[in-house]
């Protein structure tokens, strides 16, 4: 099995754009997907990763805000009357907002068409889907948690189902990156 | 071993029990109307499916997050059906559930201006539900928006084949009734602006079909292995197969010619067992946005081949609007009443057949005909397909 676990600081530039296939897409990412795309790229690099592989995803339920400020940011009256919302509102805000675009991203960067899942957080979901993958080969995971200073950590690994067999985080209440902070495991 | 279905709890339009759902589902009322719950005042588009008890919609306080609210509703009929929580222990039990967009505290934000007030909390909300109910060997939330709970609900059927789950609570639970959550559907040109001749409607399969109406729903659904389930609790229908895959295709829309979608089904019905001959009738995703009923089309028909026009289709949306996140799980409802009933109820709203989509879709009143074997789809914003397979049970 391996694994891949990356770290980007608040400030820190994710130079996602060198390794994009189709960079029109990019103006729809937040930091999440520009860390969770290139690390994927970086990862899967030579690996020769057929698009039928099931690809299951993890979006960390933290402080999305950078969104939600998009979003509300310029609102200061009465914000129940929904008219007052919508010039404030970005299309592109929208799109952040969605936890599934994530793994969209990375799976048209890289074809993946697979069996798939996307789960808000759990690592204990994400191991689970990979352990009852519909397939004896190769199984790719991934994770990714944006914190509110945008800061964001995101990992992937790739694996049969049965190597996740006993993984101590199966029915836990763990968050998902923490798997590939672990890395290997051993029961 | 079968995983079968033995217990619905729900809070939707239709209303606020299985029973009032699946008796409001058979009389064909619609349940859309302009949206209560909050200010819409010229705003273009005005309607949703809010979740109703009675016919009359049911009104939260502000800082509610609607979809958990009602889950919790949804989880205790459930519980009172099933008695899930006392017939297995809390390390069999595992809560696999499709929810959906965050749920932003807009009151309190425009009390507070605190951006970090607005602490999503639907994890954490869940796993307190799981506490209380007794369900200890997972809380699993899923979020590929309209595909979120046919993901948990194909999910639980493995991890139940796997023996990795005693039983699974799964089901749904999604809400676009708050402000920032419906002006972004809205802004994202998915909702139906149609005034010819019906405003706001949900138009399925139809030629004038200019997009879906959205809704509300909380549903939990008991899975279990058919040799675990009591002789006095009834079997509402067998999950035999389930298939996904992936467009990586676009953003927003579906690949037209419905390949990668086909390829979903192709997979649900090698999982069950079965051909696609064995197929009855078909409950579409169906949500009444134009490139839908197309790229459907040419996914079943390159399964199902000149038979898919003999084929009785159907899609609940009509009559109730998009649930996003919890849509499959309402959907289910109508599965249900096709197995038990043996019929395929009217899509409510259709009138114009689409040639892009010549579907034979059930008109007036319901179609009565055999049926042991359902094929159920759903597709999502980013590309996801999904596919389940429903056989009427047999013991």
């Amino acid at each position: 099995m391996e694994f891949i676990f990356r770290k980007y600081g608040p400030d820190e530039p994710i130079p996602v754009t060198a390794v994009l296939r189709k960079r029109k897409l990019v103006k729809y990412y937040n930091r999440e997907a520009q860390a969770a795309v290139l690390t994927a790229a970086e990862f899967l690099e030579g690996k020769g990763v057929s698009s039928d592989t099931p690809f299951y995803y993890a979006s960390a339920e933290t402080e999305n805000f950078d969104s939600i400020r998009g979003i509300v940011g310029g609102i200061d009256s009465d914000i129940r009357d929904i008219c007052s919302l919508f010039p404030a509102v970005s299309t592109l805000d929208i799109f952040k907002m969605m936890r599934n675009m994530v793994p969209c991203f990375i799976a048209i960067e890289n074809d993946l068409k697979g069996d798939n899942n996307v789960i808000i957080d759990s690592a204990s979901a994400l191991l689970y889907c990979a352990l009852t993958a519909p397939t004896e080969g190769n199984v790719l995971i991934g994770a990714g948690r944006l914190h509110a200073d945008g800061s964001v950590e995101c990992g992937f690994a790739l694996g049969t189902p049965s190597e996740w067999n006993g993984h101590p985080f199966l029915g836990s209440g763990k968050g998902a990156t923490e798997i590939f902070e672990l890395g290997e495991w051993r029961q | 071993m079968a995983a079968v279905i033995t217990g619905i709890g729900a809070r939707t339009p239709l209303g606020c029990s299985y029973e009032e759902c699946m008796d409001t589902l058979r009389q064909g009322t619609l349940c859309i109307d302009d949206i209560q719950n909050f200010k819409t005042d010229g705003y273009e588009m005005k309607a949703a499916g809010e979740i109703r008890s009675c016919g009359r919609v049911v009104h939260t306080g502000s800082g509610i997050d609607r979809k958990v609210y009602f889950f919790e509703q949804a989880l205790g009929e459930l519980d009172a059906k099933t008695a899930f929580s006392k017939r297995y222990k809390a390390d069999e039990l595992v809560l696999n559930v499709g929810g959906g967009v965050d749920y932003f505290d807009i009151d309190n934000y425009a009390r507070t201006k605190d951006i970090s007030s607005a602490h999503f909390r639907m994890n954490a909300d869940m796993q307190e539900l799981c506490r209380k109910w007794n369900i200890g060997a997972g809380c699993h939330l899923f979020s590929s928006a309209c595909t979120a709970s046919a993901q948990a609900i194909g999910l639980s059927l493995r991890m139940l084949r796997k023996h990795t789950a005693g039983a699974v609570v799964t089901g749904g639970a999604d809400s676009m009734i708050s402000p920032v959550n419906f002006l972004g559907f809205f802004k994202l040109g998915a909702l139906s602006m149609s005034d010819d001749p019906s405003p706001y409607k949900c138009k399925p399969m139809d030629l004038k079909a200019s997009g879906t109406v959205l809704g509300e729903a909380s549903v939990a659904v008991m899975l279990e292995d058919s040799s675990r389930v009591p002789a006095d609790v009834p079997v509402l229908a067998e999950l035999c197969g389930y298939g996904c895959s992936m467009d990586a295709f676009a953003v927003t829309e579906p690949e037209p010619t419905g390949e990668q979608a086909a390829r979903a089904v192709a997979a649900a019905l090698e999982d069950a067992g079965i051909s696609a001959d064995q197929i009855d009738c078909i409950h579409l995703h169906g949500t009444g946005t134009p490139k839908c009923a197309p790229a459907e089309y040419n996914c079943l028909y390159s399964i199902f081949g000149d038979r898919l026009a003999d084929i009785p289709v159907y899609s609940m949306k009509g009559q109730v609007g998009h649930m996003i996140g919890s849509c499959t799980s309402v959907e289910l409802m109508g599965i249900i009443h096709s197995l038990e009933h043996q019929e395929v109820l009217p899509t409510v709203n259709f009138t114009t057949p689409n040639p892009k989509a010549p579907f034979h879709v059930v008109t007036g009143e319901p179609l009565k005909m055999p049926i042991r074997y359902i094929l159920k789809l759903n597709s999502a914003f980013g590309g996801h397909n999904t596919a389940l397979i429903f056989k009427k049970w047999e013991r």
